[in-house]
């Protein structure tokens, strides 16, 4: 009996072994596919100055503009990089902001637990609540794919689609961030209410509060920390998006970061990436101490 | 001021889980303004049989009346508007850990309030219903923690939060599950004076369920001993015998060996 039960013993390597086999093998067929090779790595004969002198930008990032053509009526540079930095933020605010309230709105249509049958309830009661869950449990799946929709489609996707419905419009950029966003922050914040422990819930219901009562008394402020602390998060997100955003022509800082980099003004360029890189840091640094205050508190 | 207490009637009433049974062929009369533990071992149906008194439970058959009432296929609006004039403690107290100990309380009157109106006092609670609440807080000893946030609190004095919650409930009857489970010896002993001196003061019904057959054969009027599903004695606590008890908490054959 023993003996067999130790006969049965599983090979360590049967499983997590075909498993990393099979992703090595799917590897090479990529590499393969893509005809890559290690060489293709190095620079030509060209490139290698471009790289060069895009290198020695880093070392030294300009404070005034590279070149002769600027017109008479431009700001300094710094001040440029200023104003692109705060319009960048400036759209990921307002960007966000509406995406919370799609997230909030809609995360709370794509959450059961305010709602969803309690299972030591009586048969007579769930037969009359019948037709009203189904309703509920319509609006749910229909809520889900939206949001599923929303998020499948990425920022700057959207931005193409918007950029030909609305034109190079303020509005366009902040939807563009806004969808996916708020279809993000409703799945996520959807998935952290049904997480939620039920007790309170169960004892809200118990005393004769309604659905709306027992989600805003009884789930949201227990998943409030952490949906802060997610919220947080995609804030630092927004902004990076702001600024990619800029490629296409809106006021944000990749706008001046494509002007420089297409006219070859690479200290320029370095001057706009470490302006970006300072305030991403700050915001992580800002985040990181509001989420420690919000969840641990 | 609570509502006029409210007296409950069992018939007959069984509730399966599945396959299994929580409770078989009980009859109960509780009287308004009474005081009744049900006692037993784990799993003897304990829970169940408060859940039953606010409708939370649902007999497979049988009937559970509240005034007169069944509690059975109200439709929700009569059933909420019922269940508003019963406070629960449940065993894991429902409190919320970062709301404070006032909006705790002051959740205790939802089930009076529409869907708009309750979210009221969530964000601003107006003077008087403050002062209400930190009369009730007076009263239980814990008046200085208004403004605390709960998971800041101690367990005996989240007990009373939520006893607190159910006071402000103005409810007729009290159902409090296992209240005294998270809390030692002279702290449960505290806690069971607590509730029957508010229970007498308020002239409530208080149902609980109890572990601790001691305490409840000591303070407790009116004692329900249950065993697998059954009634096995319904006694006021002077009338309980020693085999009463040997025969309630007594093993059965296989448990024993087990």
């Amino acid at each position: 009996m023993s003996a067999e039960t130790l006969a049965a013993r599983p090979s360590p390597l049967s499983r997590r072994g075909r498993l990393l086999l099979g992703l090595l093998l799917a590897a090479a067929a990529a590499w393969a596919t893509l005809g890559l090779a290690p060489s293709d790595a190095l620079p030509g004969e060209a490139g290698r100055g471009i790289l060069r002198l895009f290198l020695e930008g880093a070392l030294s990032p300009a404070l005034t503009y590279e070149g002769s053509d600027v017109p008479a009526d431009a700001p300094p540079l710094l001040a440029r990089v200023a104003g692109a930095l705060w319009r960048t933020v400036v759209f990921a605010v307002a960007g966000l902001s509406l995406s919370l309230v799609i997230g909030v709105v809609l995360g709370f249509l794509g959450a059961r637990s305010w709602w969803e049958d309690d299972e030591r309830e009586c048969a007579v009661r769930a037969r009359a609540r019948a037709p009203v869950r189904r309703v509920l449990a319509a609006v749910h799946l229909s809520v889900r794919v939206t949001i599923a929709l929303m998020r499948s489609v990425h920022e700057l996707l959207w931005a193409v689609l918007l950029l030909a419905a609305l034109g190079l419009t303020s509005f366009s950029a902040v939807i563009a961030i806004a969808i996916p966003y708020g279809g993000t922050l409703a799945k996520v914040f959807s998935e952290m209410l049904d997480e939620c422990p039920r007790d309170t819930v169960r004892s809200l219901r118990a005393i004769g509060a309604r659905g709306v009562s027992v989600f805003a008394w009884g789930l949201l402020p227990r998943a409030m920390g952490d949906m802060s602390a997610y919220a947080f998060y995609r804030f630092e997100c927004a902004v990076r998006s702001s600024a990619i955003l800029g490629f296409f022509g809106y006021p944000t800082i990749g706008y001046y970061l494509r002007l420089s980099a297409e006219n070859v003004h690479y200290r320029e360029v370095w001057t706009y990436l470490y302006a970006l890189l300072a305030l991403v840091g700050l915001l992580e640094l800002w985040s990181s101490r509001l989420r420690r205050r919000v969840v641990m508190r | 001021m609570s509502s006029p207490a409210t007296g409950f009637c069992l018939r007959g009433v069984c509730v399966e889980y599945g396959a299994s049974a929580a409770l078989r062929e009980v009859d109960l009369e509780i009287e308004p303004g009474e005081v009744v533990a049900f006692v037993g071992p784990s799993g003897a149906g304990k829970s169940t049989a408060l859940g039953l008194c606010n409708g939370m439970v649902c007999p497979t058959s049988g009937t559970v009346r509240l005034d007169g009432e069944d509690l059975c296929g109200l439709p929700a609006a009569r059933l909420r508007a019922l269940r508003s004039r019963i406070g629960l403690i449940p065993q894991e107290l429902g409190l919320v850990g970062n709301l404070r100990v006032s909006q705790n309380v002051l959740a205790g009157r939802l089930g009076r309030r529409g869907a708009l109106a309750g979210l009221r006092p969530l964000i601003h609670a107006r003077r008087g219903e403050l002062t209400e609440v930190l009369e009730i807080l007076d009263r239980l000893g814990i008046g200085e923690k208004l403004f605390h946030r709960v998971d800041t609190l101690s367990g005996g004095e989240r007990q009373r939060v939520a006893i607190a919650r159910a006071l402000y409930q103005e409810a007729g009857v009290l159902l409090a599950d296992e209240p005294l489970s998270a809390l030692d010896p002279a702290r449960a002993r505290e806690t069971l004076t607590l509730l029957l001196a508010v229970a007498r003061e308020e002239g409530l019904t208080l149902i609980l369920s109890l572990h601790d057959i001691d305490l409840a054969r000591e303070l407790v009027g009116r004692l329900v001993g249950l065993r697998a599903g059954r009634v096995v004695f319904d006694r006021r606590r002077e009338d309980v015998t020693d085999d009463d008890l040997r025969h309630l908490y007594q093993l059965e054959g296989d448990e024993r060996v087990g």
